[in-house]
């Protein structure tokens, strides 16, 4: 059955989630890393999931962009705003609206701060538009403004990870992707950095954060899954993870 | 003392000519690190264009330049999308059998459709030099050395300041984010390709009019793009300049002042040495150690 062009728009941008991932299974060659995993994510959400090293929660990020094949059961797929991705390229992933700030920032190193952020809109057209966006990363981000020529590869840890904030956001996502955004960062930038993140929420972008600073990315968190060997262990709401004497005993070292 | 400010000139020169046939591998190699043993064969093939165009057409090689450029690019497109991506990112080996593939099945074409003839042809002001107080400079290699440094300039413009350029030079970087920036990373490669074809075909047309060109004329040419590529720094595309005038003037003197049968000997030599003291190119700028 064929609907009507604007049934399926309002469906999908009323109705459907912004993203929903339901029974895939994904890994590299031999290796399956990701076991059954499903989880959704609600337009305006933060989601966060967390999980030890080798969980496969980069590889949850991969998939969904499309960098690492996911396999589904019958009727298991990815998800975006009621559309199955499955066998899109990452390229054309993003230019749906979904974009991503990865694991250890992979900013550039060869290209300035500059050229890192148009690229990032590269997918877009009208120049208007993306001047309005580097306006709002700059608000964000005032420090970059007089850094525009610098080489990124010579920026620091905290710096990298805030331009790759900044580079994603300049594709103006619906949802924005972030692997640990505060890996390798001291406290005190992490907690800069997770402010970002919350100011960016605000501005209506719904956002899925992987994290191992388990409680600062709860406390910004609406929901938050548990991925333990591939495999969604345990999910709810934010608040009542906190709480909760595993998530306590295991990632707050309480 | 002219005599070695003869042998200087001569090199410089020659520099100019090793510059602009190697600064498409070198970009090649750049962008997806795929070393084209085919790459003399582009060479071939621009020289023939400008031959037969000139022997059929009557028209000047400096003014087929654009023709050979727009042909080699096409080709280098095709070649590209139907063969060459299917080895990016794979293991080195699959692109040198790849590659020597295509060299092994061009070059034999051509020896079939052209025969093995040694073949030059006569324009009439590319014969001639300028003297200067003793000194000869030939016109048509002063054209070709002004023309490398155009060329190099040109593709360095292209890279550094338009979209096109960011978007190769994002890929050269980072392939997987260079997609998740939305781009296609396939179109990047074919467009880089083609563009090294191109301007390699140029250069063949140059050197036609000064070499004697025939079908198994590119090997050779492979294996200088390869030295002067590791001279400048695999991959450094300012680097091809600095390495085709180095092999050049090195070859030149050594040929003046030693013997000619030397300057292969020292040619390898400073490049075992670069090899070993510095392989990542003269400046240190090349993308592979
Ligand atoms: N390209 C790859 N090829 C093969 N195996 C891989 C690849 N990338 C990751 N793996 C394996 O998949 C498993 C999950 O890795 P993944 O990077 O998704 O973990 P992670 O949860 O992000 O861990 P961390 O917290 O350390 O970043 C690991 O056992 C890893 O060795
Ligand atoms: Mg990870």
């Amino acid at each position: 059955m064929k609907w009507p062009r604007i049934l399926r728009w309002s469906w999908r941008i009323l109705v459907a989630d912004m993203l929903k991932i339901a029974h895939i299974n994904s890994g590299y060659g031999d290796v399956q890393v990701l076991r059954d995993v499903s989880l959704e994510v609600l337009r305006g959400e933060i989601v966060s999931v967390i999980g030890p090293n080798a969980a496969g929660k980069t590889t949850l990020m991969r998939s969904i962009v499309g960098l690492t094949r996911p396999r589904a059961a019958e009727g298991g797929g990815i998800f975006f705003e009621g559309r199955n991705l499955d066998g899109l390229a990452p390229e054309q992933i993003v230019r749906l609206g979904i974009t991503i700030a990865p694991e250890g920032a992979r900013i550039f190193p060869d290209m300035t701060v500059l050229e890192n952020l148009y690229l990032g809109a590269h997918a877009l057209k009208d120049q208007r538009r993306i001047k309005g966006l580097l306006d709002r990363v700059f608000r964000l981000h005032p420090w970059l403004a007089d850094r525009g020529s610098q080489l990124a590869g010579t920026l620091s840890g905290g710096e990298r990870q805030m331009l790759s904030i900044g580079r994603a956001l300049m594709s103006d996502p619906k949802l924005l992707l972030l692997d640990e955004p505060s890996l390798g960062l001291h406290p005190v930038v992490a907690e800069h950095v997770f402010s970002a993140i919350q100011a960016i929420n605000q501005d209506g972008v719904t956002a899925l954060m992987v994290e191992q600073k388990v409680a600062f990315s709860l406390e910004i968190s609406a929901r938050a899954y548990v991925l333990e060997n591939g495999s969604i262990a345990m999910s709810g709401p934010a608040a009542e993870l906190i709480d909760d004497p595993h998530i306590k005993k295991a990632y707050l070292a309480l | 003392m002219s005599l070695t400010i003869q042998a200087l000139i001569n090199g410089i020169l020659l520099g100019g000519v090793y510059a602009l046939y190697s600064a498409g591998f070198c970009l090649i190699f750049g962008v997806m690190g795929v070393v084209n043993i085919a790459h003399g064969e582009l060479v071939m093939l621009g020289a023939f264009a400008a031959y037969w165009l000139f022997l059929l057409g009557r028209i000047d090689p400096l003014i087929s330049l654009p023709i050979s450029f727009g042909l080699l690019f096409c080709f280098g497109y095709i070649l590209q999308r139907l063969l060459i991506n299917r080895v990016v990112g794979a293991p080195p080996i699959m692109s040198y059998i790849l590659t020597f593939g295509i060299h092994l099945v061009i070059a034999n074409v051509a020896l079939l459709a052209w025969t093995a003839d040694f073949r030059t042809f006569a324009v009439p002001w590319a014969g001639t030099s300028l003297t200067w107080g003793g000194l000869v400079i030939p016109k048509a290699r002063l054209v070709t050395f002004v023309l490398a440094g155009f060329v190099v300039g040109l593709l360095y413009l292209l890279l550094s300041r338009t979209r096109a350029g960011r978007a190769i030079r994002s890929t050269a970087q980072d392939w997987e984010m260079a997609r998740l920036m939305g781009i296609n990373v396939r179109a990047v490669y074919a467009l880089t390709f083609a563009l090294g074809a191109g301007v390699t075909g140029v250069a063949g047309s140059m050197v036609s009019t000064f070499f004697v060109i025939h079908p198994q004329m590119g090997l050779q040419y492979t294996i200088v793009a390869f030295c002067v590529a590791v001279l400048g720094g695999m991959g450094y595309l300012p680097g091809a300049l600095l390495g085709g005038l180095l092999l050049g003037v090195v070859e030149s003197l050594c040929a003046a002042l030693l013997s000619p049968g030397l300057s292969v000997a020292v040619t390898f030599f400073i490049l075992f040495l670069v090899l070993l003291i510095r392989p990542r190119g003269l400046l240190g700028r090349g993308m592979l150690e």
